[in-house]
């Protein structure tokens, strides 16, 4: 059997180098020719512009059963629309397709996502049990990252990005909070993953994300190859911590099934 | 694969803050791991510390290498004169965003003259991930008279659209693949510019990793003929046709 590789963050729709990634198909495709079998992505439309409609679309495609690569969803909310996103979780988050709420960097001034502006709406997403997604494309938007997780005691976190260029100060203020998980997206740095293996002693708390389209999964995957590292800690990278993060249980047995909208919803 | 695989732009040593381990052992070790027969390449000291110890470096490290890493020199317009630091180099790198120097600045302009002068033709490898950056280099070049190609790095975004009709409007303008790390990028840029302005250069070590740009170039739906031509082919014919800096 083909190794479990979880792509714990994408993004969904069209780039103009890759103008197919709106369409599951060829997206699976791409994903499956690279290895990946479960990719949990977020819409670009969402992030950018307009998290109601960006959302939808991510929905309406997860409802589709996932071949080759299974797809799961982010959903993106925004604190600055509290209303609308409190309504879409109520809609979305007990589907099991959504595997939880996502928060980015403000898409009009770059601000990092912050406790202070912030906290309402982590209130809410506290009800949910879910998972929790913060782009940290920086160190400053790692340490803020680390105070949510402070305030989110008992929601699993990631912190996609690792900090960007700044990935050496990002893993150091991320070491202490036990929910705080890293994915390792963002600088191709080999050296990056073994900095945080020994900073963490250990890769527990290390997942493996491409944010493609942005960037292809197979130079993470080639990075992660070249870090050189030891046969578990790979396996805690690629998929087993993804499992714990997610509660899709301890091993490859229980990867994600293909379920339908929960009748919570709505 | 007929052509070898040639990286063109690669680094050893440190990048502050960050410590690395000093020489080219990092660098052959990947080379050797992921199949390229050979680089051009640089001492990050050139960048950070010094032109002329850097340079020097580069020359010393490339030397010992029994032919499969070839110098770069670092074009720093801070440093007085810095075109003479750069003897025997067979690509010419200038990294204005890293080093934080303008373009509009009379020491850069003296420097291409001062290449023009002596019948320097070899490969410019210009960081251009500043939008404004590149078509500014491209009038100076003009300007000063500057015959060598050259290849545009740090390729994202807005500056990747900049390269691409600079590419677009005069075919000694090349791209590299550095920082074409999304899902159908390369392929992307081979469409628009043709495959023989496209090449492989990774940035690695020391400011990337040699196997992740190889896997997205590997990744990329071109035909086998395209991908020999970026992986390899281009650089061969960069190199042979630049020579050394005397």
């Amino acid at each position: 059997m083909a190794e479990e590789i979880i792509d714990v963050h994408c993004g969904w729709g069209p780039t103009p180098a890759a103008p197919n990634w709106n369409q599951a198909e060829a997206v699976q495709s791409i994903l499956a020719a690279r290895g990946i079998t479960t990719c949990c992505l977020s819409s670009l439309l969402a992030r950018r512009y307009d998290p109601v409609g960006g959302n939808e679309t991510v929905a309406d495609t997860l409802a589709s059963p996932g071949n080759p690569a299974k797809l799961r969803g982010w959903l993106v909310v925004q604190p600055a629309q509290f209303e609308e996103s409190s309504a879409q979780m109520r809609r979305h988050l007990y589907s099991e397709n959504f595997v939880g709420a996502a928060l980015y960097p403000n898409p009009a001034t770059g601000e990092p996502v912050a406790l202070e502006y912030s906290r309402e709406l982590l209130i809410l997403i506290r009800r949910y049990s879910k998972s929790l997604l913060i782009e940290t494309p920086t160190a400053e938007a790692m340490w803020h990252a680390v105070e949510i997780a402070g305030f989110m005691q008992g929601v699993k976190i990631v912190a996609s990005g690792m900090g960007g260029e700044e990935w050496r100060a990002a893993i150091d203020f991320a070491v202490k909070p036990s929910n705080l998980f890293l994915d390792i997206s963002g600088a191709l740095a080999p050296e990056k993953i073994r900095y945080a293996i020994q900073a963490m002693s250990g890769a527990r708390k290390l997942l493996f994300a491409s944010g493609a389209p942005a960037n292809d999964p197979a130079a993470n995957l080639a990075m992660l190859e070249e870090a050189g590292l030891a046969a578990d800690e790979r396996e805690k990278i690629l998929f087993a911590n993804a499992h714990r993060v997610f509660g899709w249980g301890s091993g490859s047995v229980d990867a994600p099934t293909d379920v339908t909208l929960s009748s919570m919803g709505g | 694969m007929a052509e070898p695989i040639l990286d063109l732009y690669t680094l050893f040593g440190a990048v502050p803050p960050r410590g690395a381990e000093p020489g080219t052992g990092t660098l052959k070790a990947m080379m050797a791991k992921y199949g390229v027969a050979g680089a051009v390449t640089l001492s990050t000291r050139a960048i950070f510390h010094s032109p002329s110890a850097g340079n020097r470096e580069t020359q010393v490290r490339c030397s010992e290498s029994g032919g499969s890493l070839l110098p770069a020199g670092v074009l720093d317009p801070r440093v007085a004169q810095s075109d003479t630091l750069l003897a025997g180099s067979r690509l010419i790198c200038l990294f204005p965003t890293t080093q934080k120097w303008p373009l509009t600045y009379a020491p850069l302009e003296n420097a291409l003259k001062g290449l023009v002068g002596r019948g320097v033709k070899v490969p410019l490898l210009f960081e251009a991930s500043q939008p404004g950056d590149a078509t500014q280099l491209a009038r100076l070049l003009t300007a000063a008279g500057y015959a060598g190609p050259v290849v545009f790095s740090g390729l994202t975004g807005p500056a990747f659209s900049e390269a691409v009709a600079l590419a677009q409007q005069d075919e000694r303008y090349l791209l590299c693949t550095d920082a074409l790390r999304g899902v159908g990028e390369v392929a992307y840029a081979v469409s628009l510019v043709g495959a023989n302005r496209v090449v492989f250069g990774s940035g690695g070590v020391s400011r990337g990793s040699v196997a992740a740009a190889l896997a997205v170039v590997k990744a990329a739906s071109l035909s086998e003929t395209d991908r020999e031509q970026v992986l390899g082919g281009n650089t061969k014919r960069l190199l042979a046709a630049g020579g050394a800096v005397a």
